[in-house]
C-alpha cells in the first residue's frame, strides 16, 4: 500500500504546518491530493532509493527501518472482544517520513531528516464510540525510531517491543503499548502463520512505471490478548490483528485521487488483502490488486480482472462533510467469493491533522455456495 | 465665568513671565518624573516581552546550572515517563547587523497542540527541520533589515560568524507576541545548539501542560523545577532596586519643582495682598479667595503638565538607551527599543503635578485667605511674621530630622524607608534654612560691609529684609545643589571603593575567559595546559562560573582553583576565627560575597544550601568577602569542593601570574598571535580589566549626571523667577536709590551681589545637607539596594563645586533682573507709585 506511504509523508508535513500555523489549525490540508503532489516533486525524491527489483527479505533486519527510502510504516489493526463478547476495533500506526535523502552532517543529536508520526484509535462497537489520537516526533535523540535487534518501534511512550526473538519468517511476537488521555491499549500479539510477501516476493507494483512500487509484507493473523482502557474502565480482550510493514519512495499518479484498502480475516481461516487506487473520473481506470492467503498458508495474487468492489451504502461525515462509502459488495471471481462488508460503526473517521477513514468492518457472504463470514479493517482516503 | 475663575487667569495673562517660569518649573519636574517612569516601564516591558518570547504559556521551567540541562532528560521525560506538554528550548543572544537578536531553538514537534510558533508561509514550508541552519523571523523585522525571504543571514556570536538561512516568516497572534518576537530568530534546536555552543544541552524545558508534580518526581536532582512566575519575578527583583533608585532621583526633581511652585505662588499672593484686601472689602469670602489661588495654581499645573509630558516623552528616548545599556552591563542581556507610554504613567505624572502644585500652593492660598480688608497693605507685618514663623519652622525641621533618624533605625532592610528618610531629611533642612539664613546673614553682613562698603551692607539687608521671598529660592537652590553634592560624594566614594577592591582583587597579570555564551563547552584543557607551560607563565589559577538554579532564584557560584597566596585577594569583611584557608581548600566550606550575605542575612559561621548534582547539600560559610562585581551576590568555593559535588570538569576562565620580567600587554599580543586565533576567548590584562570595570561603572552613573543637570536647571529657573519677582517688586525702592544718586552700575552691582549672596548662602547650606545625603546614599540606600558597604570618601572638590555652582547659578539667574533694574528710569517708577 504505497498510498499509505504517501499519506504518511503528507501527514507529517501537513501536521507540522497545522501545528505551526495559528490561523488555520483545523484545515485538513494534507487531504488534498494536489498538495501531496506538490510536496512529492520528483526532484526531491531523486536521491532516495526506489523499489525497483525483488530483494531477499531478511528478518529480523527488515522489521527495522529503511531510511534510504522516503516513506515507511508499521500498521497494526485488529478486531477484539471481551469475555462477554463485547466487540472492539483498534489501530496502531507508526509512520516514518524522510524530509530529504541522506543524513545531515551535523554535530547536534537533534539533527535528523527522519520524522515520525503515530496514530492510535479504538472503536467501541457497543457504545458506538470512536477514540483517536496522534503524536509526532523527530527520529533523533531517542524520541522516536525503529530498531530491529531486538525489535523496538516507538514514538515517545507509544511502543512496539518484541516479546520473543524475531529471527525467522514465521516468528512475530510483540507487545504493544499506547495511551492517550481518554483511552489506551496494552496488547500482546503473536503470529500464527508465516509472513506474507505481497506482489512479486514482496515487491508490490503500484503503477506501470518502473520503481512505482513498494516493498510490502504482512502478518495477516496475529493472535492478540491484552487490555483496552476506555476512560477509567479496563476491558480484558482477545482477538485477531493484522500487521503491515511497507516502505517506498513512490507517490500517487497524476490522475489518481485516493484509495480504498481492505484487510479481511475470514471464517474458513483464509485472509484477504485488496486495494484499489481510484481514478479521478473513470472508475473503469481504477487500479485493483489483491493477495489471498489460503487456510494452509498458500498465497494467490489477485489481478484486477479477478476483483470487483462495489459500494452499496454511503455515509456523510458530520465533521468534515466528506461522503464515504459505508458498505461494499466484494467479489473475487477466481475464488467464488461474494461478500457484503459493513462498518461496525459508520463514524470511524480519523479527524486528526490529516483526515481519512480507517475502521473495523464485518463481512458476510458465500464462497462457492457455502456460508462465509469474517472481520477486518478498511481504509479510505481522498474522499 | 465667575470672578473667582477670572481672577487667576487675568493675573497669569498680565504676568506672562512669572507664569512662564512657574510652568517651566513644573514642566521640568514632570518631564523628569515621567521620563524615568516611562523608562522603567519600558525596560520592564521589554524584559517581560522578551522573556514571554521564550516562556509563552509555560507554567514551570526545568533549569540546570550554568551549563543548562542535559538534553537526554527531555527524552527520558517523554519516552520513559510519557510526559507530554513539554517544550525544550535552547536560547541565547546573537548579533545581526549590529543589533542584538535572541536565537530561540525549538522542536516543532514539541509544539504540537501548543500552536506557539506562528509560521506565515503555507503548509508545505517545513523549513526548520528539512533545511540546514534554517531560521524564521517576523516579516517586519526582515523588512527593517532589508532581508529577502529566502536569503542568507549572517549572525555573529562572540566574534564568530555563522551563516543561517531565512526560510520563512513568523505570524504573530497578537501585538504582545509581535513585540516579543521583534528581535527573535526561531530555529530548530539542532541549529541553535551549534550556533550557541550548547551541544548536548538545553537552556530549559518549559512545562506547557505537563503536570508539575509528575515532572518533579521524574527529573534528576541536578536540575530544578521552578514556577515560571517566580522565575521572572526574581529576575525582575534583580533590577528592582535599580529602578527604584531612578524613581527616587526623579521625585527629587519634582520636589525641587514643587518649591518653585510654592515660591511663585507665594510671590503672586504677596504681590496681590492689596487686591485681595479690596476684594475682601467688596464681599468676597476668604474661602473664595483660597479657591481662586488654588485654581490659579491648578491652571499652571495643567499647562506645566502638558509641556512636561511632551518633554518627558522626548527625554525618555535617550534615557532608555542609557538604562538599557546599564541593565545589559549589570544584569542581563535585554533589548530595549520601544518607548512605551502608558496611561498609568501619564496618570501618575498628572496626579503628581496636581498634588505637588496644590500642596505647594496651599500655604500661599491660606496666606491669601487670611488677608483682612484693613491690615493687608503693611508689608513689614509679613516680614515680621516670617521671622516669627522661622522659629516654629526650625522646630518642625528638627522634628523631621528626628523622624528621619527613627525611620532609618527601625527599618532595617527597606529601600523605600531609606528614601523616605532621605526626603524627610531634605524637608527638615528646608524648614531650618530660613533660620540658618538669618544667622548667616548676620555673619556675612560685616564681612561684606568691610569689602564692599555701603553696597555690601545694602545687599545683605536687601536679602534679609525680604526673607519671605528669598528663603524659598535659597532653599530650592540649596536642595538642588545638595543633591548634586550628595550624589557626587556617593559616586566618588563608590568609585574609590570599587577601584580599591579591583586593585586588590586583580592580582594575576592576565585573565582569560570564555565568551559568556559558550558556557556548556568550556575552555579546551589542552589550551590551558599549553599556555601554562609557556616560559613566561609563573603560575595560574582556574575558575568556573555557574548559575545554580534554586527555588529562591539563581545563585552565582564561582569555583576557583587557586594557591594560598592568591586567596588573599579575597578581602574579607568578616570571617571565622583562625585561618580559614584549610577549611576553604579542603572541606565543604565556602565564602560568600557581601551582597549575598546581605540579601540572605547570612554571616560567617552560618551555612548555605546549594543544589548539587546529588541534591541539596549544606556548605558552611567561612567568611564574607567584598565584591562589587555583582549586586546579586556570589558564592565562591574551592575547585576541589566543586568537583566533589558537581560532575562538571569545565573551566570557564583562568588567570595567569607572569614571570616578573614579562610585560602583560606584550604577552597578550604574542598569545593572540600564536595560540588564540579563532578561539572564542576573551583575553585581558589586569590593567584593561580594571579600566573596563571603571568604564562600566562610569557608564552606569551617566544617567545620574542627566538627572543632576535637570535638578540644577529647575533650581536655576526657580531662583530666576524669585529674583525677577523680588527685584521688580522693589522697583520703587530702587527708583528712590537711583534718585538718591546710585548709578545704574552701582544698582546692577547691588542686585547682582544680592543674587550672589543668596547663591552663597544656598551653597553653604547645601554642603552639610549634601554630606548627610551622601551618608544616607552610601550607607543606607546603596547598602539596602545592592548590599554593598563602602567608605565615605570626602574630597574638597564637591564642596567647592557646590558653592561655586550655587553662586554661579544665582548670579546667572540674577542677570536679567539686575540689568532690568539697572536700566529702569527712576522717574517712571516713582510716577507709577
Amino acid at each position: 500500500m504505497i498510498f499509505r506511504a504517501v499519506t504518511s509523508c503528507t501527514l507529517i508535513v501537513s501536521a507540522i504546518a497545522a501545528i505551526a500555523s495559528c490561523s488555520a489549525p483545523d484545515r485538513p490540508t494534507g487531504a488534498e491530493p494536489l498538495s501531496v503532489k506538490n510536496f512529492l516533486g520528483s526532484d526531491t525524491s531523486a536521491d532516495f532509493a526506489r523499489a525497483e527489483r525483488v530483494i531477499p527479505f531478511q528478518f529480523p533486519r527488515d522489521h527495522g527501518q529503511h531510511p534510504e527510502f522516503r516513506n515507511e510504516w508499521w500498521y497494526i489493526t485488529g478486531n477484539l472482544s471481551d469475555s462477554a463478547d463485547r466487540r472492539f476495533g483498534f489501530q496502531f500506526t507508526l509512520f516514518r517520513n524522510a524530509l530529504s535523502a541522506g543524513s545531515p552532517d551535523h554535530p547536534s543529536r537533534w539533527a535528523t531528516r527522519q520524522t515520525y508520526l503515530a496514530h492510535i484509535a479504538i472503536t467501541d462497537v457497543q457504545n458506538q464510540s470512536f477514540y483517536t489520537d496522534e503524536r509526532f516526533a523527530r527520529g533523533a535523540l531517542g524520541l522516536a525510531g525503529v530498531e530491529h535487534e531486538p525489535f523496538r518501534a516507538w514514538l515517545e511512550d507509544w511502543r512496539l517491543i518484541q516479546s520473543a526473538p524475531l529471527n525467522c519468517a514465521s516468528c512475530f511476537a510483540i507487545g504493544l503499548s499506547a495511551s492517550a488521555g481518554e483511552f489506551g491499549m496494552e496488547l500482546d500479539l503473536e503470529s500464527t502463520r508465516p509472513v506474507v510477501l505481497h506482489g512479486d516476493s514482496g515487491l508490490s507494483q503500484k503503477g506501470d512505471a518502473a520503481g512505482n512500487a513498494s516493498y510490502y509484507y504482512s502478518f495477516t493473523r496475529l493472535k492478540t490478548r491484552g487490555k483496552l482502557r476506555l476512560g477509567d474502565e479496563y476491558h480484558q480482550v482477545h482477538g485477531t490483528s493484522w500487521l503491515d510493514h511497507e516502505w517506498s519512495t513512490s507517490s500517487l499518479q497524476e490522475d489518481q485521487v485516493g484509495w480504498d484498502w481492505f484487510s479481511l480475516q475470514l471464517s474458513d481461516d483464509s485472509d484477504l488483502m485488496l486495494f484499489q487506487l481510484r481514478h479521478r473520473d473513470d472508475p473503469a481506470k481504477n487500479y485493483l490488486y489483491g493477495t489471498y492467503v489460503g487456510a494452509q498458508g498458500a498465497l494467490k495474487t489477485l489481478a484486477p480482472r479477478d476483483i470487483a468492489i462495489t459500494p452499496t451504502e454511503t455515509w456523510i461525515s458530520p465533521v468534515s462533510g466528506a461522503n464515504y462509502p459505508a458498505g461494499w459488495k466484494i467479489e473475487i471471481f477466481a475464488l467464488g467469493i461474494s461478500m457484503l462488508l459493513e462498518p461496525v460503526l459508520e463514524n470511524q473517521e480519523m479527524n486528526l491533522s490529516f483526515r481519512y477513514w480507517e475502521g473495523a468492518v464485518q463481512a458476510s457472504g458465500t464462497r462457492n455456495g457455502r456460508r462465509l463470514s469474517g472481520h477486518g479493517y478498511v481504509e479510505l482516503t481522498g474522499y | 465665568m465667575s470672578l473667582q475663575a477670572r481672577l487667576p487667569i487675568r493675573h497669569l495673562l498680565k504676568h506672562p513671565l512669572q507664569a512662564a517660569l512657574c510652568i517651566v518649573g513644573i514642566a521640568l519636574g514632570i518631564a523628569v518624573v515621567l521620563a524615568i517612569d516611562i523608562t522603567n516601564e519600558s525596560a520592564r516591558k521589554a524584559f517581560k516581552t522578551s522573556s514571554a518570547a521564550v516562556s509563552s504559556g509555560s507554567t514551570h521551567s526545568i533549569l540546570g546550572g550554568g551549563r543548562g540541562i542535559d538534553e537526554t532528560i527531555y527524552t527520558k521525560l517523554r519516552v520513559d515517563h510519557g510526559i507530554r506538554g513539554l517544550r525544550p528550548v535552547v536560547s541565547g543572544y546573537v548579533t545581526v547587523a549590529g543589533s542584538r537578536f535572541m536565537l530561540i531553538g525549538i522542536d516543532p514537534f514539541a509544539e504540537s497542540g501548543n500552536r506557539w510558533i506562528p509560521v506565515e508561509n503555507d503548509a508545505v514550508s517545513l523549513p526548520l527541520l528539512s533545511k540546514d541552519d534554517a531560521v524564521l523571523l517576523l516579516s517586519s523585522t526582515a523588512r527593517m533589515f532589508g532581508l529577502d525571504i529566502p536569503s542568507k543571514l549572517d549572525v555573529q556570536i562572540s566574534g564568530v560568524n555563522h551563516s543561517l538561512n531565512i526560510v520563512g516568516t513568523l505570524k504573530p497572534a497578537d501585538d504582545l507576541q509581535r513585540h516579543g518576537l521583534r528581535n527573535v530568530l526561531i530555529s530548530d534546536i539542532s541549529t541553535a545548539q551549534v550556533v550557541l555552543g550548547m551541544l548536548g544541552r538545553l537552556s530549559t524545558i518549559e512545562l506547557i501542560s505537563a503536570d508539575p508534580r509528575r515532572v518533579a518526581t521524574a527529573i534528576p536532582e541536578s536540575v530544578t523545577l521552578v514556577p515560571s512566575e517566580s522565575r521572572s519575578l526574581t529576575i525582575e527583583q534583580m533590577t528592582r532596586a535599580f529602578h527604584l533608585n531612578l524613581t527616587a532621583l526623579s521625585l527629587l526633581a519634582l520636589v525641587i519643582g514643587a518649591f518653585l511652585i510654592y515660591n511663585t505662588m507665594t510671590l503672586a499672593v504677596l504681590k496681590r495682598r492689596e487686591q485681595f484686601a479690596v476684594l475682601r472689602a467688596l464681599g468676597m469670602t476668604a474661602r473664595q479667595l483660597f479657591g481662586s489661588v488654588i485654581l490659579e495654581a491648578l491652571v499652571l499645573a495643567m499647562i506645566g503638565f502638558c509641556v512636561g509630558a511632551a518633554a518627558g516623552f522626548w527625554l525618555s528616548k535617550s534615557l532608555l538607551q542609557m538604562v538599557g545599556g546599564t541593565i545589559n552591563d549589570l544584569y542581563f542581556a535585554m533589548e530595549v527599543q520601544t518607548v512605551s507610554l502608558t496611561y498609568t504613567s501619564l496618570g501618575k505624572a498628572a496626579a503628581l503635578a496636581v498634588f505637588a502644585t496644590v500642596a505647594a500652593a496651599c500655604l500661599p492660598a491660606w496666606e491669601a485667605m487670611r488677608t483682612t480688608p484693613a491690615f493687608s497693605s503693611v508689608r513689614s507685618n509679613i516680614e515680621t511674621g516670617v521671622r516669627k514663623n522661622n522659629a516654629l519652622l526650625s522646630i518642625a525641621g528638627l522634628n523631621f530630622g528626628i523622624a528621619a533618624a527613627l525611620l532609618l533605625i527601625f527599618s532595617e532592610y527597606s529601600i523605600i524607608a531609606g528614601f523616605g528618610s532621605l526626603f524627610l531629611i531634605i524637608m527638615g533642612f528646608a524648614l531650618i534654612t530660613p533660620v540658618l539664613m538669618v544667622h548667616m546673614l548676620s555673619v556675612i553682613g560685616p564681612l561684606l560691609n568691610r569689602f564692599m562698603g555701603l553696597l555690601g551692607r545694602m545687599a545683605v539687608r536687601g536679602v534679609g529684609a525680604s526673607l519671605s521671598r528669598t528663603q524659598v529660592a535659597v532653599t530650592a537652590l540649596a536642595i538642588a545643589v545638595s543633591a548634586i553634592v550628595g550624589v557626587s560624594v556617593m559616586i566618588s566614594s563608590f568609585r574609590a571603593s570599587v577601584d580599591h577592591w579591583l586593585g586588590n582583587f586583580l592580582r594575576a597579570d592576565v585573565y582569560l575567559a570564555q565568551q559568556a555564551v559558550h558556557k556548556a563547552s568550556g575552555i579546551d584543557p589542552t589550551l590551558i595546559a599549553g599556555i601554562a607551560a609557556r616560559p613566561e607563565v609563573d603560575s595560574l589559577s582556574t575558575g568556573r562560573w555557574v548559575t545554580l538554579q534554586e527555588k529562591s532564584g539563581p545563585i552565582q557560584l564561582f569555583a576557583v582553583d587557586l594557591e594560598r597566596a592568591a586567596f588573599d585577594s579575597y578581602q574579607l569583611v568578616s570571617e571565622q576565627d583562625g585561618d580559614i584557608w584549610p577549611a576553604f581548600s579542603g572541606h565543604d566550606t565556602v565564602i560568600i560575597s557581601e551582597p549575598f550575605a546581605y540579601r540572605r542575612q547570612l554571616e560567617a559561621g552560618d551555612v548555605v544550601q546549594l543544589p548539587t548534582d546529588s541534591g541539596e547539600k549544606t556548605f558552611s560559610i567561612a567568611g564574607v568577602f567584598y565584591d562589587y562585581g555583582s549586586d546579586q551576590g556570589v558564592v565562591a568555593m574551592h575547585r576541589s569542593t566543586y568537583d566533589r559535588h558537581w560532575k562538571d570538569p569545565v573551566v570557564s576562565s583562568f588567570a595567569l601570574y607572569l614571570q616578573d620580567d614579562v610585560d602583560a600587554e606584550d604577552f597578550i599580543d604574542r598569545l593572540n598571535r600564536e595560540t588564540l586565533t579563532g578561539r572564542a576567548l576573551r583575553i585581558r590584562s589586569n590593567r584593561t580589566i580594571r579600566e573596563l570595570s571603571l568604564e562600566i561603572f562610569d557608564r552606569t552613573f551617566t544617567i545620574t549626571d542627566v538627572l543632576r543637570l535637570l535638578a540644577i536647571s529647575i533650581a536655576v529657573v526657580g531662583i530666576l523667577s524669585a529674583l525677577a519677582a523680588i527685584q521688580l517688586e522693589r522697583a520703587r525702592e530702587f527708583a528712590v536709590l537711583r534718585a538718591l544718586g546710585l548709578s545704574p552700575r552701582q544698582l546692577w552691582i547691588l542686585v547682582t551681589t544680592e543674587s550672589g549672596l543668596m547663591g552663597l548662602i544656598a551653597g553653604i547650606i547645601a554642603c552639610p545637607l549634601g554630606l548627610v545625603m551622601a551618608w544616607v546614599l552610601v550607607h543606607i540606600i546603596n547598602r539596602r539596594s545592592f548590599g554593598w558597604s563602602m567608605d565615605l570618601s570626602i574630597h574638597p572638590e564637591p564642596w567647592i563645586t557646590a558653592i561655586v555652582l550655587s553662586i554661579a547659578a544665582a548670579v546667572v539667574a540674577g542677570l536679567y533682573p539686575a540689568s532690568k533694574v539697572a536700566g529702569m528710569l527712576p522717574s517712571s517708577s516713582l510716577r507709577y507709585e
